[in-house]
């Protein structure tokens, strides 16, 4: 048990820096978040390109998929320096955090060749195809309806608080393929292109600064069997496995902690900072970062020591929710007024942190997690 | 970064609950009662070389983090988290057995004061090594012996040891927090999974479930960040850890309580002997405020 950095992850976390603040200069001041919401692909791809070209952006993947077989540590270190400032990979964030992932795990050797390459090559953007109107927290109650017919799947049905649709080339959409088993055995992951005929987005407004968000129909949307990504019927156990990744994907302490930083800027240049109140509850807000860092970082060394997913990330995920929303809170009460504004740093921090605690599983669902799989308390 | 022990963590871990098993735990702590002192453990601890690992350039701080928790875990009547950590940390090979801290800014009665050889005064910038000339014991429910000290300052340990000291005794409270909580949590959990009412376990009920898991991820995140501050022996560390800690023990030392009924406020049910000791850690050194303003602080001047 150590908590040192190696120089190598020093070195590549100064590199990764160095190009956002050379790239993005203002954006540290100022960490908000930006969604990316339609026509900045372009914008996107000249930064996953920079950061391909350096061999920074899937750095921990093996090198047969475009990585550099670097350690579990990168990834964090990348996404900490990315998400914390308002992640300049846009969507793709997601496609190395966990699509590549149980890709590399589940994929065939097609769907590798097809997948791993563009997303190392930072070409590849992604939506992800889970929640319905009525399966949200209870994921496996979902119905979007995949029928076989010969050698394709038909596609019934609808998703909703999709995110990154309009960027998105490709989904990674969970179906039912068997509606007589029990719900979570009944669902098999589908790689859809999102130009196939018969997919129809439509954008939701919503006040958590997530412009992106939409619902997305499908109507006999045909998709070839050699798009499924592992077992039919074997969904589930792919998509637990992702999620656990996607608990610690977004490193959202790390983002805390650079709001934490502009919070005291703002603090010092309009005379609060001596406030001894205000100094508690920045120390009170600090140490739960921490605490968060601490909690998902014993997740990533699970990961670097290839330990298989284990419920860890539930507990990471329940402090990091606490720690941001507490930031976000502090980040309104301390300016006041002045954070109304929705171009103030409180005002890029308080409503998009309400999704914090339900986007990619719920506080409480989490929380459930905690109390069944940890603590081993009687089923309900 | 490494979450995992190494064999010599390890091999601390294994040894010291040996020790503790046999000499510690809630029987013996009945035993030697609150006001009491368990001179028998400190010996043997000492002799097995576990109150110096701090000191050991192989180990460090972080082995003697491990065995400042056991000891809070398994009720050890002993200031064996300010002995290991504070001990060699500032007073290297000349540290006494029985050792107790006290900040001169504050008046209130010191733990474990009646029962230590030497006190080390935190006073401003400097740490002064002091004994004791008079020690007033008091009354008290919270779980450790407390009195009254009238010192004599032997000597001061330089510029900028008051620094030092206020950064190893945060780091001490927050390992011994650390042992409390997860004793505490793991005790509480193990009774709701088998008290019966509404003919189902209490254990099973949500709203119920759901405390005890934000109270286990408190415990978790004060445990790690204790051993991160042993490890960085950083006052950023240090005082984030104690301020974690501190909250942590306030919301968990007073939410077991309400999830164990009404046999959690019987001596006879070992809850207690981790919750007095929360409440006493947690306002020690000014409390949760005066290390959420030292976190501040540290962390931006």
């Amino acid at each position: 048990m150590e908590f040192a950095w190696t120089e190598e992850e020093v070195g590549y976390r100064q590199q990764v820096r160095a190009l956002v603040d050379d790239r993005y200069p203002s954006w540290r001041a100022t960490p908000v978040h930006h969604s990316f919401a339609g026509d900045e692909r372009d914008q996107v791809t000249a930064f996953t390109h920079e950061l391909r070209d350096r061999k920074l952006l899937t750095a921990h993947w093996p090198a047969e998929y475009g990585g550099a077989d670097q350690s579990a540590w990168m990834h964090i270190i990348l996404g900490e320096e990315l998400w914390s400032v308002g992640e300049p990979r846009g969507p793709q964030y997601m496609s190395v955090n966990w699509i590549g992932p149980a890709i590399m795990a589940n994929g065939t050797e097609a769907q590798k060749q097809e997948h791993l390459g563009r997303i190392s090559d930072g070409e590849a953007f992604w939506c992800q195809g889970f929640s319905e109107p009525d399966s949200g927290s209870d994921l496996a109650s979902l119905k979007c309806r995949a029928e076989r017919d010969g050698e394709e799947y038909v596609v019934n049905g609808q998703k909703i608080w999709t995110s990154h649709t309009q960027l998105a080339e490709w989904c990674f959409l969970l179906v039912r393929t068997d509606p007589d088993a029990e719900p979570h055995k009944g669902i098999s992951v589908l790689l859809v292109p999102m130009d196939t005929p018969g997919i129809e987005v439509r954008s939701i407004a919503n006040v958590a600064g997530e412009s992106s968000f939409a619902e997305v129909f499908f109507t006999d949307v045909r998709v070839p069997v050699a798009n499924r990504l592992g077992p039919e019927n074997g969904g589930w156990d792919i998509v637990r496995a992702a999620l656990t990744y996607e608990r610690v994907g977004a490193p959202r302490w790390h983002r805390g902690s650079v709001v934490l930083d502009a919070l005291v800027a703002w603090a010092k240049e309009h005379g609060r900072f001596d406030d001894a109140i205000v100094q508690c509850r920045l120390g009170e807000a600090k140490a739960a970062i921490e605490a968060a860092r601490m909690l998902a970082y014993r997740v990533v060394d699970e990961r670097a020591h290839k330990m298989p997913p284990g419920p860890n990330a539930y507990v990471a995920r329940v402090s990091m929710v606490r720690a941001e929303k507490q930031v976000a809170e502090l980040a309104l009460w301390l300016m006041g007024e002045q954070g109304i504004d929705g171009g103030s740093l409180a005002g890029h921090t308080f409503y998009p942190t309400l999704t914090a605690g339900v986007a990619g599983g719920t506080y409480e669902v989490q929380l459930n997690l905690v109390a069944g799989l940890v603590l081993q308390l009687p089923r309900r | 970064m490494d979450f995992t022990l190494d064999q010599d963590q390890q091999a601390i871990v294994d040894a010291v609950t040996t020790i503790f098993t046999k000499q510690a735990g809630a029987d013996r702590a009945r035993a030697v009662g609150a006001s009491g002192h368990d001179d028998a453990l400190l010996d043997a601890l000492a002799q097995a070389g576990f109150l110096d690992l701090a000191g050991d350039s192989t180990i460090g701080p972080l082995g003697a983090v491990l065995v400042a928790e056991l000891a809070s875990r398994h009720h050890a009547r002993a200031n064996i988290a300010v002995r290991a950590l504070v001990g060699p940390t500032l007073l290297g090979d000349d540290a006494p057995q029985r050792l107790a801290v006290t900040d001169a800014s504050r008046p209130g009665p010191v733990r474990f004061g009646q029962h230590a050889d030497v006190v080390l005064v935190l006073d401003g910038d400097e740490a002064h090594v002091a004994t004791v000339a008079k020690a007033t014991p008091i009354e008290t429910p919270y779980g450790c012996p407390f009195a009254h000290l009238d010192t004599t300052r032997v000597r001061s340990l330089g510029p900028g040891s008051g620094p030092e000291l206020a950064k190893w005794w945060q780091v001490a409270l927050a390992a011994e927090i650390s042992g409390a909580l997860d004793g505490a949590v793991a005790h509480t959990v193990e009774y709701l999974r088998e008290r019966q009412q509404f003919k189902k376990p209490l254990g099973s009920l949500q709203a119920l479930q759901h405390r005890l898991a934000e109270a286990f991820v408190w415990a978790e995140g004060a445990r790690w960040l204790a051993r991160r501050a042993a490890f960085e022996a950083t006052p950023q560390a240090a005082a984030a850890a104690a301020a974690y800690a501190a909250q942590a023990a306030q919301l968990v030392g007073t939410d077991m309580h309400q999830l164990s009924g009404a046999i959690g406020f019987t001596t006879e049910f070992d809850l207690q002997l981790w919750t007095s000791r929360l409440h006493a850690l947690r306002v020690e050194f000014g409390g949760v405020t005066a290390h959420q303003l030292a976190t501040t602080r540290a962390h931006w001047g």
